[in-house]
């Protein structure tokens, strides 16, 4: 059943405003579109080094965004739902990353997980494993930096649920995990899908911890852009059509989700 | 031992202090009845183990749910109750037969027994044409027959209605009145029912337990409810006028009144509870002369048309309801502050004893 | 409400005050510097101020390509002192600047962390697949000299990782992040975590440091004697200190 809309009539102060703000993120594309090689973009695109990154790129995000998923949902779970001393502390922490500059984490990263890190150090000794200068360097610094949007999305969306549909699933006799699981979970769908998301598109443009902790090596580490700061000082013809890809790219996964996967309602 | 034992003693952290204590058999239904405020709510929490008793316990089907003094709590998922609640809480993500298979596949039950199952329910109720529908596409009255059927469907040892029928508009409800009572009857354990409605209670229960604010106040059948109320909230639901006084040898003094009234029940002495019903009272434009031994002057303070009956209240010395047809009222021509005369005859004041604790009426009749 | 508005009153004057610069009646002089001048030009800087106490010397660090890519995009400066001839030279072609005068020269360096946790003892090592291997990325001169030097060597290097600039690369060897890699010499003197190791003595690589006046600089006469005092005795003399070669 269609609704009737009520008609809204925009204050023109608000719309002039908002043709601004959209400008803010449209210019920047033009710029970028005006200065691109069209002529020679399928040669420059399908050079070694773009695509190296490309795959790099794809490869890391998406592994960095299902590891914040599966660590992240419990995380903002944990923080939703148990109360525990220093709660308000590690919520802080765990915010931190958004605030840090990216190159501070890739540093801490590298004090903790480095070959002479807390962690790195005792790791590497007893088995060998490395994290820098790898691809695991690059999806550890993507987890780092994007996961925090995914725990404090699906955090909001878990307070805003009032628990009495898992209470009722309760006296149906599932038990806490299965509550998890099939109510709790769907409930806040839309909240999880827009968190993947967004710690997705987080991890595709990390640039300054990943540099900082996983180094830069074509094929091994260097990301799109990495790849971009590269080439932005050598060729900028081959810089302007790495930008254009990731912006391909990106705009391709965020217009496909659409409106449907962003809103809280259903679409039945 | 099968059926509900509970003694629910909860203090809610706002100064709120729950007390009730009663118990259902297997195939009784009880509404537990008290305005809004009275804790019934906290009531269904500590019962469902949403929450826990402070003192007490909770013993269904000899098992103990809920026991502080042996530090016993069983969570909501092992207690086997089924609970209808206020809005349903239907799973809006899963069709109305997911619904209804959700109690039997958590508790491990094979999907294809459990669909049968739920196939089979939701026949009974007469919704199978609803099986592949959202919630959301469901009416009120659809929605609380899913509800139901989500309940039994677990087979489970009480069966909770919370304000089963609160949600609905009155034609529905008293449709839905009917379906709930043949199906309870159909169901073999102990049910419980929550309700404000002394409509819903006295059609659907077998025993009434009456709570205002935390504590019982009357235990009976719909029939010794509505004839000997213990509280005015009671008098108020049973639509009757009552009073307190004390009894001797037939002659009651009105507590806080200067008028007595005669009573023809002597039986019962000393400190009582006196009910009038409102059609049992005469008004007349002058003093009546006859039988009836219980006959003052007074005024009338309101005057209210109810469609085929009029309520009247009476002012000082006795502020009673009277219900008399519109006919009447105006062949009195009784407005507010008519001087009136008012009359009962003594067989109609009924007497109990007053009590300092719920009251127990012994059912007239098993099974109410 | 009153909160409110001192707040906004803070807020205002600090965004204010931030945008302005430091003095608003001295002079500033713009130098765009490459990183590998950081020590060197940082001593400078106070040095010149103190004959100077008028002016304010700005220093912009990064690497020499990315410091082409702002002058030639317009950024505002009055010096440039690459690391590089070549960058200098599309400044030069651009216009951006007249006549340009090396003022320094560097060596290039093997570089370990003070503990040489891969028992590196020269270049041949860095072929070893087993060791850390870090190099400047080949956008930057110091990385374009170190793959000159290793050509030359003929050894074809492991690499691990191709730093932004050659103090990220410093800073990784410093925290023995890396086993090894190639630096300059003056980085190797100014930092007390590395030690150095010669290259082979047949290397040839010379690393020329030209510096030029910006013809679009705002600050004509500042930046004429900025450079002339990095080309004067006492200039050249914090340069010696430094590591560098005299040109």
């Amino acid at each position: 059943m269609t609704s009737r809309r009520i008609r809204q009539r925009a204050p023109w102060q608000l719309l002039v405003l908002g043709a601004i703000g959209a400008a803010v993120f449209v210019l920047p594309l033009i710029g970028l579109a005006t200065r691109t090689p069209w002529s020679r973009l399928g040669e420059l695109v399908t050079s070694d080094v773009v695509v190296d990154a490309l795959r790099l790129s794809l490869i890391t995000s998406l592994l960095a965004a299902a590891i914040s998923l599966v660590l992240g949902v419990p995380l903002a779970w944990v923080l939703a739902r148990v109360d525990f001393p220093g709660r308000s502390v590690v919520r802080a922490i765990v915010t931190l990353p958004m605030v840090l500059p990216p190159v501070v984490g890739g540093a801490a990263l590298l004090f903790a997980l480095g070959r002479r890190g807390v962690v790195g150090e005792p790791l590497n000794d007893a088995t060998g494993f490395l994290l820098p200068f790898s691809i695991w360097g690059v999806v550890i610094a993507n987890v780092f930096v994007a996961m925090p949007f995914l725990v404090v999305t699906v955090e909001a969306a878990l307070r805003n649920l009032d628990g009495r549909h898992e209470a009722a699933a309760a006296t149906l006799g599932a038990s806490r995990l299965t509550v998890f699981r099939r109510i709790t979970l769907p409930m806040i769908g839309p909240s999880v899908r827009a968190g993947l998301v967004l710690a997705w598109a987080r991890a595709l443009g990390e640039f300054g911890a990943t540099v900082t902790f996983a180094g830069n090596l074509q094929g091994r580490t260097q990301t799109l852009p990495l790849a971009v700061f590269v080439a932005l000082e050598q060729d900028r013809d081959t810089a302007v059509a790495i930008s254009l890809v990731l912006v391909a790219v990106s705009l391709a996964v965020l217009l496909l989700l659409r409106d449907r996967w962003w809103s809280t309602g259903g679409d039945t | 031992m099968t059926g509900l034992d509970a003694h629910l003693v909860v203090q809610r952290p706002d100064g709120f202090v729950l007390d009730v204590e009663f118990a259902i058999a297997s195939g009784e239904t009880v509404a537990l009845l008290g305005p809004n405020g009275a804790g019934k709510s906290t009531a269904v929490e500590a019962l469902a183990g949403i929450t826990s008793v402070d003192r007490g316990r909770i013993t269904l089907g000899g098992r103990q749910l809920d026991s502080p003094s042996t530090n016993v709590f069983v969570p909501p998922e092992q207690r086997r109750i089924g609970v209808v609640f206020q809005d349903y809480l239907l799973f809006e993500h899963l069709s109305v037969l997911d619904n209804v298979m959700f109690g039997p596949v958590s508790l491990g039950q094979r999907r294809a027994e459990a669909q049968a199952r739920a196939q089979a329910l939701l026949e009974r109720l007469e919704i199978q044409d609803l099986a592949d529908r959202k919630p959301p596409q469901l009416s009120g009255g659809q929605a609380q027959r899913v509800a139901l059927a989500r309940a039994l469907a677990t087979e489970p040892d009480l069966l909770l209605l919370d304000e089963a029928l609160a949600a609905l508009d009155v034609a529905t409800r008293g449709t839905l009145r009917r379906v709930l009572a043949h199906h309870l009857a159909d169901f073999g354990g102990p049910r419980l029912l929550i309700t404000h409605d002394p409509t819903d209670a006295f059609l659907l229960a077998d025993r009434i337990v009456i709570i205002e604010n935390g504590q019982l106040t009357q235990v009976g059948s719909p029939e010794d409810i509505r004839r000997r109320p213990a509280t005015p909230y009671v008098a108020a639901l049973a639509g009757t006028n009552l009073l307190a006084g004390t009894n001797h040898g037939g002659l009651l003094t009105l507590q806080h009144r200067a008028q007595g009234l005669q009573t023809a029940d002597t039986t019962v002495e000393g400190s009582v509870l006196i009910t009038i019903h409102p059609t049992a009272i005469a008004l007349h434009r002058e003093q009546p002369s006859g039988s009836p031994r219980n006959t003052w002057q007074t005024t009338v303070a309101t005057v209210e048309p109810l469609g085929d009956t009029t309520r009247i209240t009476l002012a000082d010395p006795i502020p009673l309801g009277v219900d008399i047809t519109p006919g009447a009222t105006a062949a009195l021509d009784l407005r507010q502050g008519s001087a009136v005369w008012a009359s009962v005859k003594a067989t109609e004041i009924a007497v109990t004893p007053a009590a300092l604790g719920p009251r127990t009426n012994p059912p007239d009749e098993v099974g109410g | 409400m009153i909160k409110r508005a001192a707040w906004s009153a803070v807020l205002f004057a600090a965004i204010v005050l931030s945008s302005c610069g430091g003095q608003d009646e001295g002079e500033v002089v713009l130098v765009m510097a490459a990183s590998s001048l950081t020590n060197a030009f940082s001593e400078i800087e106070l040095a010149f101020e103190s004959a100077h106490p008028e002016i304010d010397v700005q220093l912009n660090l990064a690497g020499s390509a990315s410091l082409r890519e702002q002058i030639l995009q317009g950024a505002p400066a009055d010096v440039f002192a690459s690391a590089n001839s070549a960058t200098m030279q599309a400044v030069l072609d651009a216009g951006e600047a007249t006549t340009s005068v090396t003022f320094a020269t560097n060596t290039l360096q093997i570089a370990v962390p003070l503990d040489n946790p891969g028992a590196v003892t020269g270049i041949a090592d860095l072929a070893n697949e087993d060791l850390l291997v870090g190099l400047c990325g080949e956008q930057v001169p110091c990385g374009q000299f170190a793959r000159q030097a290793l050509e030359q060597a003929g050894v074809v290097a492991s690499v691990d990782t191709n730093e932004g600039d050659v103090r990220a690369l410093v800073t990784k060897l410093e925290a023995g992040e890396l086993d090894v890699g190639i630096v300059y010499a003056t980085d190797v003197l100014s930092s007390n975590e590395i030690t150095g190791i010669a290259l082979p003595a047949t290397t040839d690589v010379v690393v020329a440091y030209p510096i030029a006046q910006l013809t679009n600089a705002a600050n004509e006469d500042g930046a004429r004697q900025f450079v002339e005092f990095v080309l004067s005795v006492e200039g050249q003399a914090i340069l010696a200190s430094t590591g560098f070669a005299s040109p």
